[in-house]
């Protein structure tokens, strides 16, 4: 066995595998090796190389390699449409390739180099292109070209426009300066897409049939289901009353016209990025309808754009129309301000009720998802007036049976302040849940504009619940928060464990904590602790705790008092075969002890960076210290540090 | 429960289920044919090469499911052998191209991964005459063409 017999796919593989500062070397090792090296040297053709005429003469004629396209900050589409025309070869008639037989490609010679090309579906497929994704950035308006040109590479499976406004220009263009795009033409060009990204765009209204308008609001009924009855046919009346409706909605259970929707077009995407204000005049829900196989969701905000373009979603009703239209949602995202809600909050009003002013009513915006057929608003749920009447009746179903979006395993919503302690509870009815991100962070201002807030705050004993309960998690970054002793201590009463610890001559007593179920999946954490003292006996047990984690890549201890105290806790965490990265110990004393400093350094192996963010001025000179221990032991590369020392 | 396997020469491995199916391959079978006692063939797979699998899979039997990652951009971990896996690796260049080989065939992800990122790490630093002599490739190039293909993709070179 040599690696001349090995499958051109896997050989493939290994190429995949190779770093860059090696492909080069690699070019000239034989007729195979070169063919695959160039499949990845051209895979993906940037900006950068459209402006150099050289060099794109060389992507030209490798131009059947290339798969990825990025265009960055690029002022019209048009400007760019010869030289992507000749890149992708799209004036060439279309020709049928022979393709390879995978397993006849095993032998090799330098004659087998045009079977394996085949093979590895590196000529270009009969629909004229093998482009698998494309980038597009920058502040341009001539979407027409756009909309002509996607059909011609209908084989992307990813696409990204992102519509960017120059920085430099950002005072002279006014805030309503959004483009509107038409989402319907770039999914129905694009056959094969499964992942878009959409930002700072909002849409146009999806084109509607008469006949999907009156399905839409048999639709809206059926979308409350899990209400009780009494609520569903209160809303099945009230949308009766408001809108013009066929006798065969009226009057009947709600449960028997989920079945009788007008199939609609539906598309293959399977991942969605857009700006919270995505919906701007337009029926999110006509989008998301069409997207059943939507698993990963995420939303952002434009950046500069704090106080909105005017509406953006109401997190509560973007969770229920995926409740009913994307039951495959796994992954659920958002950053920026916009807050995702999973739960009817149990609310209390931001401010007192009928305070609500114009200007929250309008950052908030109205809902036109919740229009009727007749023009007759249904009552918007963004609205102070809209949850209490909606939570009034849901009564005691808050937390339903069936949690929306059963099926999702990554929650990531960095500074969301509608979560409450009573949501963190819920989390482990989610039976996929494997990564949360529920960070505090203090730089968002939107918290003003919320007509709502939720009754009781997080706090660090929730954290550790979750550790507690989610027994499969992976990834749980909880920044800004804090595992006080108190949270973590055990109650069963049992009495101390005797441990051997390295700093200490004797064996020592170990305090009992309640352990973190999750501590065999756990491969990221960020979390704080505050211990009541140095002791050894609390401080070694949670270093125990975090050592069972076998599995940790990334341990990130913000601001802990836990830090204070590694030389008796870090012969627990040297076993750690995979931990990468130890993030901001403490900025005040940023390296407490020289020698657990320099056994981390050489027991981890696997151990990159070591970082702080920000230090302390008086803790100049222990980093100085901490450096020459890593110079000396050899792991220099170690040092990361927010600011520089010297 | 336990699956039994039988090797390209006729050796049975009985192993546990969680274990077996870490190859998708298998994990298919089960999964269509329903859970069976009958031993599964493996006719591409010695015995030699199916002990190093059943090996990697039982140390990894906890591992959480590959995702797909669509970016497919495996050189961003191009280096990240865990130690356990390193070790497992040590093995002559023959076993090692059997075991990627098998784990291509048997439709183990992070097996296949680890082997290729082994190569990778082989081929690092080397010229290419170096990289020709340790996998003994021969070169097919004429001088001319080498020079040519050089001068073609100069721009990659030190990137």
């Amino acid at each position: 066995m040599s690696i001349q017999r090995l499958p051109v796919e896997v050989l493939g593989h290994v190429i995949r595998c190779v770093a860059y500062n090696d492909l080069f070397r690699c070019l000239t090792v034989c007729r195979l090796w070169s063919e695959l090296v160039q499949a990845q040297l051209y895979r993906c053709c940037v900006s950068a190389v459209l402006d150099h005429p050289q060099l794109f003469e060389k992507f030209i004629r490798n131009r059947h390699h290339v798969r990825h396209i990025t265009l960055q900050t690029i002022s019209t589409f048009d400007s760019k449409m010869d030289q992507l025309t000749q890149l992708l070869d799209l004036s060439r008639p279309v020709k049928q390739i022979q393709s390879g037989n995978a397993g006849a490609a095993v032998e090799v010679s330098a004659q087998s180099v045009i079977t394996a090309a085949s093979t590895l579906s590196l000529q270009p497929q009969d629909n004229g292109s093998a482009i698998k994704s494309m980038l597009v950035e920058g502040y341009f308006y001539d979407f027409p070209s756009l909309y002509e040109f996607l059909p011609r590479v209908a084989s992307l499976t990813r696409l990204e426009i992102s519509f960017v406004k120059p920085f430099s220009n950002l005072e002279q263009i006014p805030a309503t300066d959004v483009e509107h795009l038409q989402l319907k033409t770039i999914l129905d060009s694009l056959p094969n897409l499964q992942h878009l990204s959409l930002l700072g765009f909002q849409f146009q209204q999806w084109p509607t049939s008469p006949e999907e308008q009156e399905s839409e609001l048999v639709r809206k009924c059926a979308g409350f289901d899990h209400l009780n009855t009494h609520s569903q046919k209160a809303i099945a009346n009230s949308i009766a009353t408001t809108a013009v409706v066929s006798p065969a909605v009226a009057g009947q259970s709600l449960g028997v016209y989920k079945h009788e929707y007008i199939p609609r077009e539906s598309y293959k995407l399977k991942s969605l990025r857009h700006d919270d204000t995505l919906l701007h005049g337009v029926s999110i829900e006509a989008l998301l309808s069409r997207l059943p196989n939507l698993e990963q969701i995420y939303v952002t905000t434009p950046s500069g754009t704090s106080s909105g373009h005017g509406a953006r979603m109401d997190p509560l009703q973007y969770t229920r129309i995926l409740q009913r239209n994307c039951p495959k949602i796994k992954d659920f995202k958002a950053s920026g301000p916009w807050r995702i809600c999973l739960f009817v909050p149990k609310l209390i009003p931001a401010r007192q009720e009928g305070h609500i002013t114009a200007s929250t009513t309008k950052t908030w915006g109205k809902m036109s998802t919740y229009y009727g057929p007749s023009g007759v608003p249904i009552e918007p749920l963004n609205t102070w007036a809209g949850y209490k009447d909606l939570v009034e009746k849901e009564d005691d179903s808050i937390y339903p049976e069936v949690p929306a979006l059963p099926l999702l395993e990554c929650l990531e919503c960095p500074g969301n302040d509608t979560l409450s302690s009573e949501d963190v509870g819920q989390f482990h009815r989610f039976k996929n849940l494997v990564e949360i991100d529920i960070s505090r962070l203090s730089s968002y201002t939107l918290r003003e504009t919320l007509p709502y807030r939720h009754t009781t705050p997080i706090t660090g004993k929730d954290v550790q619940r979750i550790l507690e309960d989610i027994p499969r998690l992976r990834v749980l970054t909880a920044s800004g928060f804090v595992i006080s002793w108190e949270d973590i201590e055990s109650d069963d009463g049992e009495e101390d464990e005797i441990s051997q610890v390295a700093s200490s001559d004797r064996p020592v007593k170990v305090a009992r904590i309640r352990r973190w179920s999750c501590e065999k999946t756990l491969e990221a954490l960020s979390i704080g602790f505050r211990l009541p003292s140095c002791s050894i006996r609390q401080n070694r047990a949670i270093w125990e705790q975090i050592g069972r984690c076998k599995r940790l890549e990334f341990l990130g201890l913000y601001g802990s008092s836990l830090v204070m105290s590694l030389e008796h806790g870090v012969d627990a965490i040297l076993e750690l075969q995979r931990l990468e990265e130890i993030r901001n110990w403490n900025s005040l004393f940023p390296f407490p002890n020289l020698p657990a400093l320099e056994a981390l350094a050489t027991r981890c192996r696997a151990l990159k960076s070591i970082r702080i963010e920000t230090v302390n001025s008086r803790a100049v000179r222990q980093c100085r210290e901490a450096k020459e221990v890593l110079e000396r032991v050899g792991r220099r590369e170690l040092w990361k540090v927010g600011v520089d020392i010297n | 429960m336990t699956i039994t396997l039988t090797s390209l020469d006729n050796v049975e491995f009985k192993v546990d289920k969680d274990v077996a199916e870490r190859s998708i391959l298998i994990k298919n079978m089960i999964d269509d044919i329903g859970e069976t006692d009958a031993p599964i063939p493996l006719p591409n797979v010695s015995s030699a090469v199916l002990t190093k699998v059943i090996e990697y899979c039982e140390h990894h039997r906890h591992d959480p499911p590959q995702v797909q990652d669509e970016s497919d951009d495996p050189r961003k971990r191009s280096n990240d052998i865990e130690e356990w896996d390193m070790k497992f690796m040590q093995v002559d260049q023959e076993m090692l191209f059997e075991i990627i080989l098998a784990a291509n065939y048997l439709d183990i992800k992070p097996l296949l991964d680890v082997g290729c990122k082994t190569v990778a790490n082989i081929i690092k630093g080397k010229t290419p005459e170096e990289i020709r002599k340790v996998f003994n490739i021969v070169n097919d190039f004429t001088p001319e063409e080498e020079a040519q293909i050089k001068k073609e993709n100069e721009w990659a070179e030190d990137r």
